[in-house]
């Protein structure tokens, strides 16, 4: 008797008795669809947020702000006394002074980014039209790092930024309702901000204007009044808010810094807080560089579906134990049923280790089923769960200014895994009950009524 | 013309209990002779021990003594796997209340042997309906044991017990669970086979008439074989 004779029988078996051998497999379904379900949506989700991510900005971004550290107030009273520490003008980080550190950290950091808005919405009134705009004063790579498509002419430069030049990148919404749609490359453009200050720039570059980059997409002004950014070097900006004293206190309290390829972006994080640490507040430690990773952030979402991952899992494997106990249960009620059956087949030659073959597969095969059946659930399970996130992500989606792309998956290794652990229970768990079935005595088991 | 020994027991002992307070001892030196195309039936009251003697002869147990040679093998001392192929192999098993796997049909029950054989399921599925055939059970195959009569289901079980062509028929009280009619038509598929095939056949019975039929009857009592006779010869021992 070979092994497809006995799946055959074992099949036959169970198909003779179809309600007791589908509640016998109940353990194990639940037990792997739970399993299943919890990965198919853990994985969807991790998959979802990398590519999130990597549509936001990416993962080699470290968020940097200055951080003024607070002591621990008991009292309304304590607070009202406390008195905000001052910075030095050594402390204090300028344009400069990040420019050393993008030197000291050349081998990790590809690029800071700042950005420095001028005034609040201000209106450019040409012979052609006029436009609403918001002055934005950025490092160079600031298309790049909005993830914004240049049109023609080109980016803020560094050079620009050095020799604090008042050029100018607008939009293409700009373009069509202040230029009329003419090529505004070279020409001189003024605006008024509302309190009435007149800033002039040349403009150099045109670039795409995407609602979801800018994050107004459920802004309901008409386009033609949408206020777009105009792009000029930060240099400029600075210093045209130093000339109005709008300058802060502390310096540059807050930049983005662009980690290279290939380096670790929490580590770098990490490197540049103990930077700043040791070479601006060693002797003021009210103050402190916060530094901050996408990649971390990603991590710890990560950690905690892993956490979840291993909970449900927990639980899943005390379900499969109770699964199997349940199918070893059934599988000796099942042996002392057929005695006869196993004393006949004995008396027809059968050898103890083909009994043993046959209740053995007969537990495998139920549990194999149950594993199955669960996968099928868990997979559908995660399906639906995941359809259901979409929808409220949906709502979040045009909020946040992201591109949400939901990837559902089911985990590949979960199913593999869930397959052998199924049929490794039915072994275990199947194994006692085919022992004792193997070593009846053929005349007592005949004999048995 | 002498034909060779089939069975061939020499001073078969069966204890149980070896050891224990309660030892028993059910058989107490046994020597039988069968030979090859021999119709025997081995008669005795119940309890007299003829049911352990079945066995023995069977390869169902060992003896506690004695040597036992089936076909010129001593098989009184061989391991339990050896023992399956024996049962396998050389016995055919008829019993009294036919012992068919009840939610298997006809054929699949007489495949059970061939299955033990590893005989591959299509040259199986030809063999047992030939057997079927034979005891003209073919037309009921796939009907299952409970649709079937006493008499239909003995058949069916004849039919198995010849499927790997056994040199020794048992038959354990086959007409017991019948009625005269069919037990009758149970009896002459053994004669059938007895005479147009030359098995050998052992038949256990506590029914004298029965026995009268065969060539040959064995008289056990109380773990002794107290008669021998052949209706040709007379009294052997």
């Amino acid at each position: 008797m070979n092994f497809t004779e006995s799946v055959r029988l074992a099949f036959g078996n169970l198909k003779s008795n179809r309600l007791r051998s589908f509640l016998t497999m109940l353990g194990i379904i639940i037990g792997i669809s739970a399993v299943i379900t919890i990965t198919t949506i853990g994985n969807s989700l991790q998959k979802t947020i990398a590519a999130t991510m990597r549509d936001l900005g990416g993962t080699n971004l470290i968020s940097a702000s200055v951080n003024c550290i607070y002591p621990d107030f008991e009292t309304d009273a304590e607070w009202q006394a406390w008195d905000p520490p001052e910075m030095t003008e050594d402390e204090k980080l300028t344009y400069e002074r990040l420019e050393q550190f993008q030197e000291d950290f050349s081998d990790t950091v590809d690029g800071v980014i700042l950005t420095q808005d001028i005034g609040s919405v201000g209106t450019c009134v040409t012979d052609d039209g006029e436009a609403k705009v918001r002055i934005t004063g950025a490092t160079p790579g600031i298309l790049d790092y909005m993830k914004l498509q240049m049109v023609c002419g080109r980016d803020i430069s560094e050079e620009d930024n050095r020799q604090m030049k008042a050029t100018a990148v607008v939009s293409d919404l700009f373009v069509k309702y202040a230029c009329d749609g003419k090529n505004p490359i070279g020409k001189q453009i003024a605006i008024q901000s509302e309190e009435g200050a007149v800033q002039k720039f040349y403009v150099v570059g045109v670039y795409h204007y995407d609602p979801v980059r800018m994050g107004t997409v459920q802004d309901n002004t008409p386009e033609r009044d949408l206020p777009t950014q105009v792009m000029v070097p930060y240099t400029y900006a600075a210093s045209v808010n130093e000339a109005q004293q709008q300058e802060s206190s502390m310096g540059i309290e807050y930049f983005q810094i662009i980690a290279k390829e290939g380096a670790d972006p929490t580590q770098l994080a990490d490197d540049i807080s103990a930077y700043f640490a040791e070479k601006y507040y060693a002797a003021n430690n009210n103050f402190e560089m916060y530094c901050y990773d996408m990649a971390s952030e990603l991590g710890t979402i990560d950690q905690v579906l892993n956490i979840l991952t291993i909970a449900i899992s927990i639980i899943a494997a005390i379900s499969l134990i109770v699964g199997g106990v349940g199918v070893m249960n059934i599988m000796l009620v099942s042996v002392v049923e057929r005695t006869r059956e196993i004393g006949i087949r004995k008396a027809m030659g059968a050898k103890n280790k083909s009994i043993q073959r046959q209740f053995l597969t007969e537990a495998v095969v139920i549990c194999l089923m149950g594993g199955v059946i669960g996968i099928a659930i868990g997979v559908i399970n995660g399906f639906v769960l995941a359809k259901v996130a979409a929808i409220v992500l949906e709502q979040y989606q045009q909020e946040m200014g992201a591109m949400i792309t939901l990837s559902v998956s089911p985990s590949f290794m979960a199913i593999v895994i869930s397959v052998v652990f199924s049929m490794l229970i039915g072994m275990i768990f199947g194994s006692y009950p085919a022992k004792r079935a193997a070593q009846m005595s053929p005349i007592d088991a005949l004999r048995y009524e | 013309m002498q034909s060779k020994n089939v069975i061939e027991m020499h001073g078969i002992i069966k204890r149980y209990y070896v050891g224990q307070p309660n030892e028993l001892e059910i058989l107490h030196g046994i020597d039988l002779t069968v030979k090859q195309g021999e119709l025997v039936s081995i008669v005795g009251e119940s309890g007299s021990g003829k049911s352990t003697l079945m066995n023995m002869i069977g390869a169902l147990d060992r003896p506690t003594e004695g040597s036992y040679l089936l076909d010129g093998c001593d098989i009184s001392k061989m391991d339990d796997e050896h023992l399956s192929d024996i049962r396998n192999q050389q016995i055919g098993f008829v019993f009294q209340n036919f012992c068919l796997i009840p939610r298997m049909s006809a054929v699949r029950n007489v495949e059970i042997p061939l299955m033990y054989a590893n005989i591959s399921p299509k040259k199986r599925r030809e063999r047992a309906m030939e057997l079927l055939e034979m005891v003209g059970m073919a037309e009921r195959a796939n009907h299952k044991p409970n649709e079937l009569s006493g008499g239909q289901n003995q058949r069916v079980a004849i039919a198995r017990a010849m499927a790997n062509n056994p040199d020794i028929l048992l038959a354990d009280e086959p007409t017991g669970a019948l009625d005269s009619k069919t037990g009758r038509l149970v009896m002459d598929l053994f004669h059938k086979l007895h005479t147009e095939q030359g098995k050998t056949i052992v038949l256990i019975t506590h029914s004298q008439e029965l026995a009268q039929e065969t060539g040959r009857i064995v008289t056990i009592s109380d773990g002794m074989i107290v008669s021998d006779t052949t209706k040709s010869g007379g009294e052997k021992s």
